[in-house]
Parts: C-alpha cells; sequence; structure tokens
C-alpha cells in the first residue's frame, strides 16, 4: 500500500514538475516573451494583453506559481483572440480524442492480443506466417496513410461511412459510424505491434517450466493456455499500454486531422497556427496528464497482476 | 487403468532422435528399464546422456523435436506411446506425477498455491471444493508443511526454496499417482535440504506403496535413496543393478570410472579422472558409445553395440562382460584408451 | 610454510549489503602455498567473503592484509599492483569470457590490459599446456569448447600473470564428475608444484573435502568451525558441521539406504540472523544464552563478538562426542566475559583448529 501511495505521489510531482517547465518555458526563449509567443506582426494591444493574461512581467518563479495554482484550481487562462477560457475549449475538445483513443486502444488489444495468442498457438504454422507479415505491414503503414485509404474507399468510393465530423452522443448510431474509420485508422498499426508482442511474450511463457510443470499434472490445455499462460504473458503487454498512451494521443491527433474531427489535435494545429500560446500550453498540459494518468494506471495493474512486484518495490511490506 | 500383475513401468527397447535441421539425432538408443510396483529406482548419468529425455518421453512431454523411432513404453500394461492427447491428459499428474528441477519455476508466480493446486486437482476429480481443501491439506502435512490452510492462500514466492519443492511434491502426492518420476528434484537446493527432501520422498514413497524414478547425476543420492540403479551413458543405460552391487563391484567400465571420479570428502588426494570426452550426438560411434574412453576396450567394442546381459542381478551392456568369445579373441584397439 | 607470515590475512571483517548481513565479523588466515576450502549453504556469505578478500567487495568493515599490505588501503596503483597478484575463477566460466574473441586473444588480454612487456609475456600455448589442453583450443571461439574447457581456460587467463593467490568461486558447479575431478587435480597441481595459494569456496564438502588443506564451514556470514580438513571431516566439532557431514550424499556403500536429514528448516534469512549463536534455532545443543538477546549478545555488527560463542584453540584432545556441561558454559557467562579469555587464546596457532560453539568453548569452567 505504502508503494502505490509513493507511486501516486511521484505521479502527481510529475505533473507539477510539467506545469512548472510549460509556465517557465516562454520566459525561457530570448527575446521579449509576448512578442516570441505572438510573432512580430502582433499588434502592441495584444501584445499588452497577452502580457497581463500571463504575468509575463513577473519573475518566472510566480509565472510558475500562478500558472500551477491556476491550473490546479481548473483555470488554464484564456483564449488570446476570444476571451473563451481554456478551459471550456479542452473541456470540449478532450471527450471527442478520449473516445478515439479509447476506442483505438480496446480495438488494438481485441484484435492485437486475440490474433497474438492464436498465432502463438501455432507457432510455425501457415496461419501464423499470414499473420506475421500481415502484422508487420500494418505495423509500417502509418496511421494517416490508412485513414485515407479508407476514407477512399468507404466514403469517396460507396458511402458507407460519413467521411467527417464526430456528430453527437445524443444520436448513438451517427456517432459510432463516425468514429469508426478513425478509430480503425489509429488502431491497425497498435493492433498489428500488440500481435507481435504477444505472441513474442506468449511463446516465452509457453516454453517456461511452470507450463511444463502444468502439464505433467495433467491440466488441460484449455486452463493452461487462457488461465496460467496468458495472464504471465500480458505482462509486457500492460507495460506497453502505459507507454503507448502518449503514442495512441498523438497517433489521434493526426487522425482527428484527416477525418476533421474536432478534438485536441484541431484544437492545438489551430492554435498553434494562430499563436494562440495558452491554448497550446493548457492541451500540452492535458496531454501530459493523461500520459502521466496512464503510466500510473499501467503501474498499477501491473501490481495487481503480479504479487512479486510488491517485494521489489518496497523492500518488504 | 486397472493393475495387471505385470511390472508398473516397461521401457522396452525405447529409440529417441531429435530431428534438427532434417537430421536425426539418436539421444536414447535401445533404452529398456523396468520399474515395478513399490521400486524406487535411481538413473543415473552425467549432463546431456538423455537421463531427462528419457523422463519426458514416458509422460509423453518429450521436446517439440523429439520423436521416439522405435520400441514401447508400458505403464500398468497399456502401451502410452499409443495414446491419445486426452488419455494422456488423465494420465499426467493422475497416475504418473512429475517433479522437476527447480520447484521455483515449476510454479507459477502469478496465482496463489491453493487455486495452483485445485486446477490440477479438477483436472482429474469431480468433487467438492471441500474434498479438495481436505485432499490438499492432507497432502501437505504430509511433506511437512505446517498450517497448510493459511499456506494455500500464499504465492509461490513467499514459500523458501525447500519449501517449494516440499508443495511440488504436495501436488505430486495429492492426486495419489503410482509412479513419481523425479528429476533433479535437489539439485537447487543446499545440501541439508536435499537430504529433507530426500527423506521425504523415501517416507511418502514407502508409505503410499508409489514407485519412484529418481533421475539424477548424484551418485550418493542415489545410494541413500534407491533399490536399483540404471547408469545412462550418450544415450544408452549401460548398467542395471542393486545399488549395493553396483557401489561394491561396478561392472561396466563406465560405472567404475564414474564412481571413482565423484570428489568426496572420505578420499583425500588426487581423484580419478575418465580420459576424453562424452561423444556428441552429431558422431554416433558404431560399437559401444564408451569405447573410446574405455580402458578395457578391444576392437570388437569399436565396432559392434554390445547387448544386454545380465550378471547375477544385474543388467550390464559391454563386451568385456558377455563372456563371449568375440572379447576375448578381439585385438586390442590401438591408440584408444590406456 | 611454517615461519612465514600468511598470505593473506582477513581481521574482523564484515559486509553489509543494506538490511543484508552478507559476513558478520569473520577473522581468518590463508596460508601460502594451501588450499583453503571456504564451505557454506546458500546466503552463507562464503562467495561474498571471497569477493571481499580479493578486492572486489568495496569498503568493508574490517581489515584484509595481503602479503603485508591492506588490500582495502592505499593508492589506485598500490592496490592494482596487489590485485594483480590475486586472480579469480568464477563459476560462470563462459559467460566471463568475451564471445566475440577467439581463446588465443583471450589468454594474453590480462597481458594487454596490465600492460605486461613482451618479454614477461607467456605464450598462450604455454598457458593451455599448463592447464592441461591441447595449443588448438586457442584458435577457438569460447562456445565452441565444452564446459569442463571452458573452465580450464578461465584458470589460464587466471594464472597468465602468475599470481600469487586464486580465488575459486564454486569452479567446479554444474560440471560432471569427471570434468570436476580433472579440474580439482589441476588445482591441486598448480598449488604442488607453482606454489600458487587458492582459496575455494564451494557449496559441496565433498568437493572441499577432497582437496582442500584446511576447511572453513560458513553459517550465516560466521565462520562457525575452522581446522585441518581431515580435522574438520574427520572429527567436526561444531552442531552445524557435523549436520553439513551427515547430510552430504557420499558414493560408499556405508551411504546405503541411510536416513539422514539432521536439520530442520532452512537458514534464517540473514537480514535478520537470529541473536546469539546464528545456528541457535536449529541446534540440538542450544543452552539459554544463545537464544536470549538480554545477556548483551546484539544483532549483527562488532560488539556482538565480545560474546559470541569465542574462538577456542585445537580441540584435538576433545573428543567429539564428549557430553556438553551446559552449567558450566552458563555459570561462565553469568560470571563476566567468557569471551575474551578464548579469544586471546585463539591468537595461538594458526594451524589449530578453532570453531564457534559455545559447547567446546565451556569446556573447562575454572581455566
Amino acid at each position: 500500500m505504502r508503494h502505490v501511495l509513493r507511486r501516486i505521489g511521484l505521479a502527481g510531482i510529475t505533473v507539477l514538475l510539467v506545469m512548472a517547465v510549460l509556465a517557465a518555458m516562454t520566459s525561457l526563449v530570448p527575446g521579449e516573451p509576448a512578442r516570441v509567443i505572438l510573432g512580430p506582426r502582433a499588434s502592441p494591444e495584444l501584445i499588452e494583453r497577452v502580457r497581463e493574461e500571463m504575468h509575463l512581467d513577473d519573475p518566472i518563479p510566480v509565472q510558475i506559481w500562478i500558472f500551477s495554482t491556476n491550473a490546479l484550481r481548473g483555470d488554464l487562462g484564456k483564449d488570446f483572440v476570444n476571451g473563451i477560457p481554456v478551459r471550456d475549449l479542452v473541456a470540449n475538445a478532450l471527450s471527442g480524442t478520449v473516445a478515439l483513443a479509447l476506442a483505438s486502444m480496446v480495438l488494438g488489444v481485441v484484435f492485437g492480443v486475440g490474433l497474438g495468442v492464436i498465432s502463438a498457438a501455432r507457432a510455425g504454422s501457415l496461419f501464423d506466417r499470414a499473420v506475421g507479415v500481415f502484422s508487420i505491414t500494418l505495423l509500417s503503414v502509418p496511421s494517416y496513410v490508412i485513414g485515407l485509404l479508407l476514407l477512399l474507399f468507404l466514403s469517396v468510393a460507396h458511402q458507407w461511412l460519413p467521411a467527417s465530423g464526430a456528430g453527437s452522443i445524443e444520436d448513438p448510431a451517427d456517432w459510432l459510424s463516425r468514429l469508426a474509420m478513425p478509430t480503425i485508422a489509429l488502431a491497425v498499426g497498435w493492433g498489428g505491434y500488440l500481435a507481435r508482442l504477444t505472441r513474442a511474450s506468449m511463446l516465452d511463457v509457453l516454453a517456461s517450466e511452470h507450463v511444463r510443470a502444468a502439464r505433467a499434472l495433467g491440466l488441460p490445455n484449455r486452463t493452461i493456455w487462457y488461465r496460467y499462460a496468458l495472464r504471465n504473458a500480458i505482462t509486457p503487454i500492460i507495460a506497453f499500454l502505459g507507454v503507448g498512451a502518449g503514442w495512441l494521443l498523438s497517433g489521434a491527433v493526426v487522425v482527428e486531422l484527416i477525418f476533421n474531427r474536432p478534438g485536441l489535435g484541431r484544437l492545438m494545429v489551430d492554435a498553434v497556427g494562430s499563436r494562440n500560446y495558452t491554448i497550446v500550453r493548457g492541451c500540452t498540459l492535458v496531454i501530459a496528464i493523461i500520459v502521466i494518468a496512464a503510466n500510473l494506471i499501467a503501474d498499477l495493474m501491473l501490481r495487481l497482476n503480479d504479487p512479486r512486484i510488491d517485494l521489489q518495490g518496497s523492500g518488504r511490506s | 487403468m486397472s493393475g495387471t500383475g505385470g511390472p508398473l513401468l516397461e521401457i522396452d527397447h525405447l529409440d529417441v532422435a531429435y530431428e534438427l535441421h532434417g537430421r536425426a539425432l539418436r539421444v536414447l538408443r535401445d533404452v529398456s528399464l523396468t520399474v515395478g510396483r513399490a521400486d524406487v529406482v535411481g538413473l543415473v548419468g552425467e549432463s546431456g546422456c538423455g537421463k531427462s529425455t528419457l523422463g519426458a518421453t514416458i509422460v509423453g512431454l518429450g521436446a517439440a523435436n523429439a520423436r521416439v523411432t522405435g520400441g514401447a513404453i508400458r505403464f500398468n500394461g497399456q502401451d502410452v506411446l499409443s495414446l491419445d492427447e486426452a488419455a494422456l491428459h488423465r494420465l499426467r499428474g493422475a497416475h504418473i506425477a512429475t517433479i522437476s528441477q527447480d520447484p521455483t519455476a515449476a510454479l507459477n508466480p502469478l496465482f496463489r498455491v491453493g487455486r495452483q493446486m485445485r486446477d490440477a486437482f479438477k483436472a482429474h476429480v469431480r468433487r467438492s471444493r471441500s474434498e479438495f481443501q481436505a485432499r490438499a491439506v492432507r497432502a501437505m502435512g504430509e511433506v511437512g508443511i505446517p498450517d497448510a490452510e493459511t499456506r494455500l492462500r500464499c504465492y509461490p514466492h513467499q514459500f523458501s526454496g525447500g519449501m517449494r519443492q516440499r508443495l511440488v511434491t504436495a501436488m505430486a502426492l495429492m492426486l495419489g499417482p503410482e509412479l513419481i518420476i523425479a528429476d533433479e528434484p535437489t539439485s537447487a537446493l543446499d545440501v541439508t535440504t536435499e537430504a529433507q527432501i530426500v527423506e521425504l520422498l523415501r517416507r511418502v514413497c514407502a508409505e503410499h506403496g508409489t514407485s519412484l524414478l529418481y533421475i539424477t547425476h548424484n551418485m550418493g543420492v542415489v545410494a541413500r535413496l534407491c533399490d536399483r540403479v540404471a547408469v545412462m551413458y550418450a544415450g544408452s543405460i549401460v548398467e542395471e543393478s542393486p545399488v549395493a552391487s553396483l557401489l561394491e563391484r561396478p561392472l561396466h567400465p563406465y560405472s567404475r570410472a564414474l564412481l571413482a571420479a565423484v570428489p568426496s570428502y572420505r578420499r583425500r588426494g588426487a581423484l580419478a579422472t575418465i580420459p576424453g570426452s562424452v561423444p556428441g550426438l552429431a558422431s554416433p560411434q558404431p560399437g559401444c558409445a564408451f569405447a573410446a574412453r574405455c580402458e578395457l576396450a578391444r576392437m570388437v567394442c569399436t565396432t559392434r553395440p554390445p547387448d544386454r546381459n545380465a550378471v547375477e542381478d544385474s543388467v550390464v551392456r559391454c563386451h568385456a562382460r558377455d563372456g563371449s568369445l568375440d572379447y576375448a579373441d578381439s585385438p586390442p584397439v590401438p591408440g584408444v584408451g590406456r | 610454510m611454517t615461519g612465514k607470515a600468511p598470505l593473506v590475512e582477513v581481521e574482523n571483517v564484515s559486509v553489509r549489503f543494506g538490511e543484508v548481513h552478507a559476513v558478520d565479523g569473520v577473522s581468518f588466515t590463508v596460508e601460502r602455498g594451501e588450499i583453503l576450502g571456504l564451505v557454506g549453504e546458500s546466503g552463507s556469505g562464503k562467495s561474498t567473503l571471497g569477493r571481499t578478500v580479493v578486492g572486489l567487495v568495496r569498503h568493508p568493515s574490517g581489515r584484509i592484509v595481503f602479503d603485508g599490505r591492506s588490500v582495502h588501503e592505499g593508492s589506485r596503483a598500490a592496490q592494482r599492483a596487489l590485485r594483480m597478484r590475486m586472480q579469480v575463477i568464477f563459476q560462470e566460466a563462459k559467460a566471463s569470457l568475451s564471445p566475440r574473441h577467439r581463446i588465443g586473444w583471450l589468454l594474453q588480454e590480462p597481458y594487454a590490459i596490465n600492460k605486461v612487456p613482451k618479454a614477461g609475456r607467456r605464450t598462450s600455448e604455454g598457458l593451455l599446456a599448463e592447464v592441461g589442453l591441447p595449443a588448438e583450443i586457442a584458435t577457438k571461439y569460447p562456445h565452441q569448447v565444452s564446459g569442463g574447457q571452458a573452465r580450464r581456460v578461465s584458470v589460464a587467463r587466471a594464472i597468465a600473470l602468475r599470481p600469487d593467490f586464486l580465488f575459486a568461486d564454486e569452479a567446479t558447479a554444474g560440471l560432471d564428475a569427471s570434468t570436476a575431478a580433472s579440474l580439482l587435480n589441476m588445482l591441486r597441481d598448480l598449488v604442488d608444484e607453482n606454489g600458487l595459494t587458492i582459496l575455494l569456496v564451494s557449496h559441496d564438502l565433498n568437493v572441499v573435502g577432497a582437496i582442500a588443506d584446511r576447511i572453513a564451514v560458513m553459517y550465516l556470514g560466521r565462520i562457525v568451525e575452522m581446522g585441518p580438513a581431515e580435522g574438520v571431516v574427520g572429527r567436526p566439532s561444531h552442531p552445524y558441521t557435523r549436520a553439513l557431514l551427515a547430510s552430504v550424499p557420499v558414493v560408499d556403500a556405508s551411504e546405503i539406504g541411510r536416513v539422514v536429514a539432521p536439520l530442520e528448516g532452512e537458514p534464517p534469512s540473514s537480514i535478520a540472523p537470529p541473536p546469539g549463536c546464528h545456528f541457535h534455532p536449529r541446534c540440538a545443543h542450544a543452552i539459554p544464552p544463545m537464544l536470549a538477546d538480554a545477556s548483551g549478545v546484539r544483532r549483527g555488527g562488532t560488539e556482538a563478538h565480545g560474546l559470541l560463542p569465542p574462538l577456542a584453540r585445537s580441540t584435538t584432545d576433545m573428543r567429539s562426542d564428549d557430553r556438553l556441561d551446559e552449567e558450566v558454559v552458563v555459570r561462565n557467562i553469568l560470571r563476566g566475559q567468557p569471551g575474551v579469555r578464548f579469544a586471546k587464546r585463539s591468537q595461538e596457532g594458526v594451524r589449530s583448529s578453532r570453531k564457534q560453539c559455545w559447547r567446546s568453548s565451556g569446556m573447562s569452567g575454572s581455566n
């Protein structure tokens, strides 16, 4: 338990560090910070507003303090252009991105782990080799290429699925149909990687002595496979899910652009284009928090899965 | 699987080969061995002699590339090699239990001990949870694990090395097998713990009338535990004797050389060694596999494999011991042996 | 050997890894030209002790003197020069040989590392011959030789610099009987013919007992008995040594059907070793002072040694079956410092057998 608390504390400190870096970054660049942010052609009024808005005249520690305390209260500052609170912009965009990332994660895990387990079961067979080639192909094609192909085939050629937008959750059928293609585009590479990882991990476990011992006790193959070996093989997969959350989110940004879905990706790209620094900063912070949380969850899941980690983590408890 | 009155386990002229890059490497050559009911038989040999392969082949758990190319294995009179997968599953655990070298590796680290025992139990017996609990606790008590009910809820890493080997033994005993194949069960343990486990195996096998095939490289443990011993060299059983007669008058030159080479604190000073090295699987010998290292070798030994010969209570594979004139008339081998 | 100072003197050495007391106040000497066997079960600290002696474990407490010079003190250059004279053979012989180089190259590597002038180098063939290997081994890679040959190659590498002292850590573990036997014979020859001194660490009393001149038995970080090999295996005094001897399987007709399990349980954790004598929870001869913390025996640390089972002198006059006079021991302890007197006595005669056990120390209450 002590280890869990410590791990959570560590995640909290990481978030604070990210906040500090984001707050200090503008002032660390040489030159007048507001002008650096807004570019050479910004009007003096806007520069003045931004300076005030971001407390750029204060010393850096004060800036960090103000930004962090505000962020902890949920205040991420205001959009330079329209004065809309960044929190609201991010909150609106977040649901779409999280839905996309989660859906891709689930799809990727189901297909990747499934294919991996089956090909490990038939290692060396034609099926195994086909899955191997297939998953490496999926792995090496970027998600935007897959997204474009899906668009061309399913929307342009056949008009089976709507090409853009996110729809509204109030109309679930429409919402899902608009989620489908981006999800697939994002999930295939991820799924391909998971398939390879799962297969290798399963084969490792199946060669282990305890699987042999279970066989020697006459346990049915089904029990050995799906109850024992899979649970052992899942460890590297969980570890990868934590790290891969960042990968998924950055992939989601690109996919959102292709499918013209509102989301963090759209929001950030637009904000970068218009040099709307507070929005970029807010989005970055939220993404960082999600990645840190994903790692934390993966870590805690690993602990749940493996009773031995307790020993390594906190000495003796 | 009812008893037929014959021996419990009969291995009859067994040949096993590994397929490697399209070649067949013979790992077991014409191996015959019998384990009677309540017999404790030792299978001794150096690493790579095929003793573990033999143990694994009996329960159909040989390596993926191992093929039985000849001979038969009968358990309770039934041909094990012809059993289908389902029948093999029923055989393993319930009738033939296996205890392997490393008890730490033999237990799945992610599952509670009780869960692993229960799954093994459920695989063979359709009984209630309370029945399982009773049997598991009894088996753990027998192997000297105190406080069994609490221990069932523990994970393997919460046991010490010796306790894990007791646990694995309890799992093997729980289903009341007729035969236990123990493959180097104490190699990973310290000597004082080894002594405990050897005593434990001796006691439980005697109490239940369970037969034991004890595979090891440790001749001393065999002396302590076994009734009979089979000595393996390069895939063949070169001698099978009662333990006392092996220790006092080893018949095969290899048995004798091996016994002399084992270091012992009771025999101080220079140790006897065996010249040369074990022939590789890839370069099989036409004659006796030990001929190149044997001080008794003659020409016949290098050209023809020796047959099994009964000498009193022993069976030995050696031209020098078969009493025929072939050996006596054969010229010595130039430049071989000593 | 008599008259000369010991090659290695270990004085009150302790090693702690965090909470683990790996080595706990150990003192002994290694005489010139002998094989000292250090035997113990896993966790006894025997390997750590050996590594500490050759300077592989940094900052131990206590003092290790090699040929008159401290191993852990002095300038870097001096330490380096000293360590060239102490070489190690590790258990994982193959792992200690780089797979990318031929054995001939590996045998010359110690010279290259230490910038030994050409004249001082021995040929690979010469080194291989010394360890009983044919010269063509030099052209092979480590993975192309057998386990026994790899072990010999690492011995050849270790003796390349003509060291005075060799620490062999489980040198025969995992080898077949015949291969192990010839390796042990070779080590013996190196000692007898080249005057090498060897510290042979092994878990196998058969190995140590077969070739060592003297034997030290370790249990939970301490040496519990030490003496000439014939004495230790022939007339063991410490209850743990006896248990170890009874447990070790011997290839001998007397072994047939022998029922032995002299010890119950397993060694306790070296994180919190039992107070007093570490062996007392498993000892049939344990008496109250060994059980109690109250008598002033503390866990670990050097203070404990004032009351540790004292080091007694040779016990060749003591029959191993002598009954323990528990009362005398207890009275002795109650009187004051029973350990000091015996500890002083132990300084006499390094060749004598000594052990750490209340049982033998309390033999004469009035002495």
